[in-house]
C-alpha cells in the first residue's frame, strides 16, 4: 500500500491540478498576468463555439479520424499481412515502414514542408517532369488539410502495422492449420479466420488512432501553423494559436476543457462498448 | 519458410510493397541527401545525388557547442523521465497487481485518464509560458 502514494501524488500534482486550474481559469477573462479577477462565467465557452475557426478545427479532427480509419488502418493491415510472413527482407521492410513513427513530429513537419514547397520542393520537381508548374499545396486553404492528412498517414501507419504484425505472430498457428485442412483457401482464410482473430487488435488500433488524432498538434505547426485562413487547424493548434499565443488564457483553458470532455467521453464509451472483454 | 509464389497475388504483393516503400523512403532519402547539397543545388536539384558533396552542413552541426548543449538537455529529460517513471510506475503497478483494496478500480481509472491529455493542454493550463515551439 505504501508504494502507491508517490504515483498518485505526482499525478495529482502535475496532471489533475493543472487540469482543474484550467477549468477554473476558463471562467475568467484573463491574459495570464497577475491573478484572474474578471469573472465572466461561461462566456469563454460561448466565444469558443461562436468562433468560426473552432468549427473548422473540429471538422479537421473528424477528417483526421476518418482518414486514420479508412486509409491508414487498411494500409497498415495489408502491409502487416504481407510482412508477417517470413521471407528475405521482411524484417528490413518492417523497419523501414516503422521509421517515420520514430521521427520527431517537428522534424517530420520540416521534411514535408520541403517536400510540399511550391518553388523548390520534391513535389514541384515531379510536376516539372511533366512540364507543369508545381502546386503550392500548403498555401491554399483547399489543399492544406489534405496535404497534412497524407503526412499523418505517412507517419503513423507503421506503428499500426507493427501492432498488427505483433498480433499476427502471436496468433495460434493451430487454428490456421485447422482451417487450411478444412479446405479454406487463401482469401477465405484471411477473411474468416485471420481477420476475426485480429479484431481485438483492430479495436486497440482504432482507439489509438482516435485519441492520437484528437491530440494532433506538433505536426501541424511546422507545416501550416493552422493556416492559410485557419483552414488546417486542429483543436489543439486552435487552442495554442488563439489561447496561448494571444494571451487569452481563459479562452484557451475553455478549449482545453472542451477537448478533454471530448476525449474522456470517447474513451469511456469506447471502452464500455467495444473493449469490454479485454 | 515459405517463398512467396509468383502468381497474381505475389505480383500484387510486390507492387504494393514497392509502392509503399517509395512513399515512405522518398522524403527521407531526399532529406538525407539534401543535407549534403548547397542551398543553390537544393533548389535546382531536389532529387538525386549531390553534384558536389557538401560536408560542411553536417560538420558545422557536429562541432557547434549549441548542438551538444541541446543534446544534453534531451539526455537530461530522457534520463529523468525513465528513472522517475520506472520507479514510480513500477511501485504503483506492484500495488495494483498484488493488493485488493477498497477503491482500487477507481484509483486505477483515475491514473489512466492521464493518457488523454495532450501535452499542449498542459502548456495552456498552469502558466502561460509556451513550452512548445
Amino acid at each position: 500500500m505504501l508504494f502507491l502514494p508517490p504515483a498518485v501524488l505526482l499525478f495529482t500534482l502535475f496532471v489533475v491540478m493543472p487540469a482543474g486550474e484550467a477549468g477554473w481559469y476558463s471562467a475568467f477573462n484573463w491574459n495570464g498576468f497577475g491573478r484572474p479577477t474578471r469573472w465572466i462565467g461561461l462566456d469563454n465557452y460561448r466565444y469558443v463555439f461562436e468562433n468560426r475557426a473552432f468549427g473548422i478545427a473540429l471538422w479537421n479532427n473528424v477528417l483526421v479520424i476518418a482518414v486514420s480509419l479508412v486509409v491508414q488502418l487498411p494500409l497498415a493491415l495489408t502491409l502487416a499481412v504481407i510482412l508477417a510472413e517470413r521471407f528475405r527482407g521482411a524484417v528490413a521492410l518492417r523497419m523501414v515502414f516503422f521509421l517515420p513513427y520514430i521521427l520527431a513530429e517537428i522534424a517530420t513537419g520540416m521534411i514535408f514542408s520541403f517536400v510540399y514547397d511550391g518553388n523548390y520542393g520534391l513535389l514541384t520537381a515531379i510536376w516539372g517532369w511533366f512540364g507543369a508548374e508545381g502546386p503550392h499545396l500548403l498555401a491554399s486553404p483547399a489543399t492544406a488539410m489534405p496535404a497534412i492528412l497524407v503526412v499523418i498517414v505517412w507517419k503513423y501507419f507503421g506503428f499500426h502495422m507493427m501492432l498488427f504484425i505483433a498480433a499476427l505472430q502471436g496468433m495460434d498457428r493451430g487454428v490456421i492449420e485447422a482451417a487450411r485442412i478444412d479446405g479454406a483457401t487463401g482469401w477465405q482464410l484471411q477473411r474468416h479466420v485471420v481477420l476475426p482473430l485480429l479484431y481485438p487488435t483492430i479495436r486497440l488500433s482504432i482507439f489509438f488512432s482516435v485519441v492520437g488524432s484528437l491530440q494532433l498538434f506538433d505536426l501541424v505547426m511546422p507545416l501550416t501553423r493552422g493556416g492559410p485562413a485557419d483552414a488546417s487547424h486542429t483543436i489543439v493548434s486552435f487552442l495554442y494559436t488563439f489561447g496561448v499565443m494571444r494571451m487569452r488564457v481563459g479562452f484557451g483553458s475553455a478549449v482545453g476543457v472542451i477537448l478533454f470532455v471530448i476525449c474522456a467521453t470517447f474513451a469511456f464509451t469506447y471502452k464500455r462498448w467495444f473493449m469490454r472483454d479485454e | 519458410m515459405s517463398r512467396p509464389r509468383l502468381d497474381g497475388i505475389g505480383v500484387f504483393k510486390g507492387f504494393f510493397l514497392v509502392a509503399a516503400l517509395l512513399f515512405v523512403l522518398t522524403p527521407l532519402v531526399a532529406t538525407v541527401l539534401g543535407g549534403f547539397k548547397s542551398l543553390g543545388e537544393l533548389r535546382t536539384n531536389p532529387f538525386g545525388l549531390p553534384d558536389v558533396w557538401e560536408w560542411r552542413n553536417y560538420a558545422d552541426i557536429i562541432v557547434s557547442s549549441r548542438y551538444w548543449a541541446l543534446l544534453g538537455n534531451s539526455l537530461t529529460i530522457a534520463l529523468l523521465t525513465v528513472v522517475l517513471t520506472l520507479v514510480v510506475a513500477a511501485m504503483a503497478a506492484f500495488v495494483f497487481a498484488h493488493l485488493q483494496f477498497w477503491g482500487r478500480e477507481m484509483l486505477f481509472a483515475y491514473i489512466t485518464t492521464g493518457l488523454l491529455f495532450p501535452a499542449a493542454t498542459a502548456v495552456a493550463a498552469g502558466n502561460s509560458s509556451p513550452v512548445v515551439m
